[in-house]
């Protein structure tokens, strides 16, 4: 066993390999990030007080509070003229509404069945709990240290030394099988601990005793577990998919004896099954290692879609079955066996010594082997950096968004029906600055202005996607500034998929894009009430404001932002400095106009007033 | 030298092992289209089978389609307006029967108007005006032609003048059923197939020479050396379309076998999601080129296999390089429909994004190389093209390399 470990390890540099591997999944899990949302990433504090308050068992106590709390935000009254700190504690709630939108929903989700569905920040449990693709580094390193281990002494002639010896005849293939499987443990819990190290250090795994149903994902699940047992569960599954998949590609090289057949024929085996039934929950009554490598899959309930039925009406439909825990038992078992069966082949390949004696007659392997087969197919059923100051003339003020737009004598609007773009100049018929006659269909153009010599415009497509366009106002080329739609559209071949977690839906449903405007180096995208700072050439995008007061408002001269935030206060963001200043100042209906702010003052009789911009 | 190909197809691919994968991976394939056809169509709202809707819906389809197939005749457009119009009218108001009803096609009156309207009266309606609507498309190309002419915009004027190519004198005069067609070349797990059957062909072809030895014997020879990489050059081209033209005959037939495939001659646009397309090939043509087009992809990705596969030390790094290909191609790829510039640039030169010509071709997708109007299909097509020429060039370069050592040491 030491000089297998050895041999592996370190002459055929199996650490460095093994090395390798755990860096690329350390970059790969930083990359994918956990599960969470847009709005849920820039009121996280708010998010966070919300959940220390109303995490855990759904009381009375906690429902009048949250029920007070929504009927607080929903009636603020702004009209409080005389109270400045009432007036401030309505804007403090109003600034949080949108993210107790999405406390909310949890609130109703766990007022349903109060015993079993807890409040709590299941961020870190969803990434954990609610995906199930597979290690796919995982199965690569596995593959490539099995190649080793065993395909090098048959393709170097060892193998007919080691056969003579009795040691090497009856030893070495049970010992490599074992070093195999430990090989194999060992890098799915090294791979699963810098999942579980790296969510538990970001958005942390709070909680843990509380019920799996506390996650809508597991709504209907029949397991009344707790989500740190859902955890462990998932571990097992893996684990005991890691020792099936070792046990299986011990065979398989023992078979083929060549590493290049090995190694495609083993990706072919780990790939194939999870793009043939993709999404599906075939694949999990199936008796391959893959189904528990994913693991996950066997805790998740019904899911549903919906189609027409005969009477032609839009009917749900079960597209995947929940796996029963008797299913699951008999799968276990059946698997089991199968991996028996595994390591007895793979003995009887290495040195004709099975464990069953009977096997070593070819006709009766030829039989086992068909016998496998079918019991296999019958078992089926069971970062952007700040620039100097932008010192053009360029002002935009979102309270004249839809005004039309004057440009070097010629007028620019977006047409009433939202379809194009009209420009007139003076003394000539309108022309229509959109005519892309391809992609004219594809959303709705939301507002338009006028930067240097160019047009940009907004258009929200039906899936709620926005895309930024230029028009060069001189030969009328149109081009793409940025999208929020994914651009790279490969899945290959049906073997990446998404599994939208809670935070994911709940944020998805209250997110709305309401406006924008360019300069020189960014484009500024208004979603709900923040504002995205976008590098107009590496596309990396950051919040820069996430405090915009009710009616978002604000204006933009000169690399500033003014604008009006949840608490009333006029503020000024500096993007040469990066940084935001409040005025103490509470107005409304804010305008940049000839180097002055005009506002209305909202504390002394609603006066317009006009500040000089000095920035 | 086809001595040499005949033994480097023998020692490479004409083994035992290959073709029993082959075997596999084709028994694979037909069954993924069984299983496709009977139970992987569930969420497939426009290809109807008798899986995946009731019998009397599927029945109730295939008699409208039996009936109204072939050349488009103003009787059959009047009279399919007219059925819809008379269903229509019946669910109207809304008071209409909901009960069960032996009258009816599909046994329902909401059945009847749903399926005929979806399915038969809203293809023959897109049919039937197609021309009208791209003749109105054309005259709006011509106005953008003038238009951007005028403000001397080059990259504006050239596209809209393709379009006007492509998009002029454009009419569907037959009907048929064409979405089985749509989910051909839509199908893309054969590709998934194939690739595994390259990748266990190719990734030994140097490195297995080089590891026992057999790569100085070759190159000691003088045949051998003369002619050692173009040798293995052909031999993978030969390889690789055995496997592409294999999977294209027989997803080919599998489809007509499950679907009946009709109306082969029609044009590509018949369907309605080709409708922008560039091309004006029949859908038969247009499978042809597709597989072409895999051909073409398959090489270029064999070629960068085998290069790698020269430079590794053993059969693993080989396989993790080749593997480190495929990940980065596909990548790139799945920027094909990306409106960037760069984005779209970046998927041209994978040459996996030859194999989603349908994609590709789809729709109308464009290409702003440094300011020159491409049709985006066109230039990927091109640039892989270049790119075989290039790793071409590579191996006839190490030839020429290897005969000038040879002279140089016999002239010494």
């Amino acid at each position: 066993m030491y000089h297998e470990a050895k041999k592996l390890l370190i002459q055929q540099r199996g650490f460095l390999m093994i090395s390798v591997f755990l860096l690329i999944q350390i970059f790969v899990v930083c990359i994918k990030g956990y599960d969470s949302h847009f709005t849920i990433d820039i009121y996280e504090k708010e998010y966070e007080q919300y959940m220390d308050l109303y995490s855990g068992y759904l009381t009375e106590e906690k429902m009048r509070e949250i029920e007070q709390e929504y009927y607080d935000i929903h009636h603020l009254d702004f009209n409080i003229k005389n109270n400045d700190e009432d007036y401030i504690k309505q804007l403090n709630k109003a600034e949080k509404k949108d993210i107790f939108t999405i406390i909310y929903a949890r609130y109703k989700y766990a007022k349903e069945n109060p015993s079993e569905h807890y409040m709590l920040d299941s961020r870190g449990w969803e990434t954990l709990l609610c995906h199930d693709t597979e290690e796919y580094i995982f199965i690569i390193s596995l593959l490539v240290l099995t190649a080793l281990l065993f395909c090098t002494e048959y393709e170097s002639g060892m193998d007919y030394i080691l056969l003579t010896s009795r040691n090497g005849k009856y030893k070495t293939g049970r010992y490599k099988i074992l070093m195999n499987v430990l090989l194999a443990i060992l890098l799915m819990l090294l791979y699963e601990g810098i999942k579980y190290l790296y969510i538990r250090n970001t958005v942390g795994l709070p909680h843990g005793s509380y019920p799996l149903k506390s996650i809508q994902f597991f709504e209907n699940t029949s397991y009344h577990i707790s989500l740190n047992k859902a955890y462990i569960l998932i571990l097992c599954f893996r684990v005991f998919g890691a020792v099936y998949f070792s046990m299986f590609l011990s065979m398989l090289a023992l078979l083929l004896k060549k590493k290049v057949g090995f190694l495609v024929v083993g990706s072919a085996g780990a790939i194939l099954p999870s793009a043939i039934f993709s999404g599906k929950d075939t694949l999990y009554h199936l008796p391959i290692p893959i189904a528990y490598l994913k693991g996950s899959g066997f805790l998740w309930e019904n899911k549903y879609s919906y189609r027409y039925n005969e009477e032609i009406e839009n009917v749900k439909y079960c597209s995947f079955h929940s796996i029963s825990q008797q299913e699951l038992i008999v799968l276990i078992m059946v698997n089991i066996l199968l991996m028996i069966i595994l390591y007895g082949i793979s003995m009887k390949l290495y040195s004709k010594d099975g464990l069953l004696r009977w096997i070593q007659k070819k006709k009766v392997q030829k039989k086992l082997l068909l016998i496998f087969v079918f019991f296999s197919l019958s078992s089926s059923i069971g970062c952007s950096t700040n620039r100097g100051k932008v010192n053009d003339d360029f002002i935009y003020n979102s309270n004249q968004k839809f005004d039309p737009i004057y440009y070097n004598g010629a007028k620019i609007w977006v047409m009433e029906d939202a379809s194009s773009i009209m420009m007139q100049k003076e003394d000539e018929e309108e022309i229509s600055l959109t005519r892309d006659i391809i992609n004219e269909n594809n959303g709705m153009i939301y507002s338009a202005c006028v930067y240097g010599n160019s047009c940009y415009f907004m258009v929200i497509s039906e899936e709620n996607d926005s895309s930024i366009y230029k028009i060069s106002l001189k030969d009328y080329h149109q081009e793409l500034l940025y999208t929020t739609k994914e651009q790279n559209t490969e899945d290959y071949f049906g073997l990446k998929q998404e599994q939208i977690g809670d935070s994911e839906w709940y944020a998805d449903v209250i997110c709305e894009y309401t406006g924008f405007f360019v300069n020189s180096h960014y484009i500024y995208l208004v979603k709900n009430r923040s504002i995205l700072q976008i590098n107009r050439r590496w596309k990396t995008s950051k919040i820069i404001l996430n405090d915009l007061g009710e009616n978002i408002e604000f204006s933009y001269s000169k690399g500033n932002i003014y604008y009006v935030n949840m608490n009333g206060n006029i503020c000024v963001f500096q993007e040469s400095k990066n940084k935001t200043e409040s005025w103490e100042v509470y107005g409304k209906d804010i305008l940049v106009q000839e180097g002055y702010l005009l506002y209305t003052d909202l504390k002394n009789g609603h006066k317009e007033k006009r500040k000089e911009i000095i920035y | 030298m086809r001595r040499l190909i005949y033994f480097e197809m023998r020692k490479n691919f004409l083994k035992k092992n290959i073709f029993l994968v082959v075997l596999c991976v084709v028994l694979i394939n037909i069954l993924n289209w069984e299983w496709s056809f009977y139970y992987g169509m569930e969420n497939e709202t426009s290809l109807l089978t008798p899986y995946n809707v009731s019998s009397s819906c599927y029945q109730y389809y295939k008699e409208m389609h039996e009936k109204f197939d072939g050349y488009i005749t103003i009787g059959k457009v009047k009279e399919i307006n007219n059925r819809y119009e008379e269903l229509y009218a019946e669910i109207e108001d809304g008071t209409y029967s909901r009960e069960f009803s032996k009258d009816t096609a599909t046994g329902y009156i909401f059945g009847d108007y749903y399926f005929f309207g979806n399915y038969i009266y809203s293809s023959m309606r897109y049919a039937a005006t197609y021309a009208e609507e791209m003749g109105e498309k054309v005259k709006e190309i011509e106005d953008n032609i003038k238009f951007y002419e005028k403000v001397g915009n080059e990259y504006d004027t050239e596209k809209n003048k393709y379009l006007k190519q492509v998009y002029s004198n454009r009419k569907i005069t037959s009907f048929y059923e064409n979405t089985d067609w749509e989910y051909l070349f839509h199908y893309q797990f054969s590709d998934l197939l194939s690739l595994f059957v390259i990748l266990l062909g190719v990734i030994p072809i140097y490195c297995n020479e080089k590891s026992n030895g057999m790569y100085c014997v070759l190159l000691s020879n003088r045949e051998g050396r003369k002619n050692y990489y173009i040798g293995k050059f052909i031999a993978i081209l030969i390889f690789v379309s055995f496997v592409t033209i294999l999977f294209g005959i027989i997803n080919f037939f599998m489809a007509d076998m499950l679907f009946s495939l009709q109306g082969g001659e029609q044009p590509l646009y018949s369907i309605q999601k080709y409708q922008y397309t560039p091309l004006n090939c029949s859908l038969l043509s247009f499978y042809i080129q597709l597989v072409g087009m895999k051909l073409l992809g398959y090489v270029v990705i064999a070629y960068l296999m085998g290069f790698i596969s020269q430079k590794a030390k053993g059969i693993v790094s080989s396989y993790l390089g080749s593997v480190g290909i495929i990940i980065a191609g596909l990548f790139l790829s799945g920027f094909y429909q990306s409106e960037f510039s760069l984005f779209s640039f970046l998927s041209v030169l994978s040459p996996f994004t030859m194999l989603k010509g349908n994609g590709l071709y789809g729709q109308f997708l464009e290409l702003n190389f440094a300011g020159i109007f491409l049709e985006r299909g066109t230039a990927c097509i091109i640039f892989q093209l270049f790119l075989l020429a290039g790793l071409f060039s590579i191996c006839i370069i190490k030839t020429c390399k290897l005969r000038l050592k040879r002279t140089i040491k016999s002239e010494v």
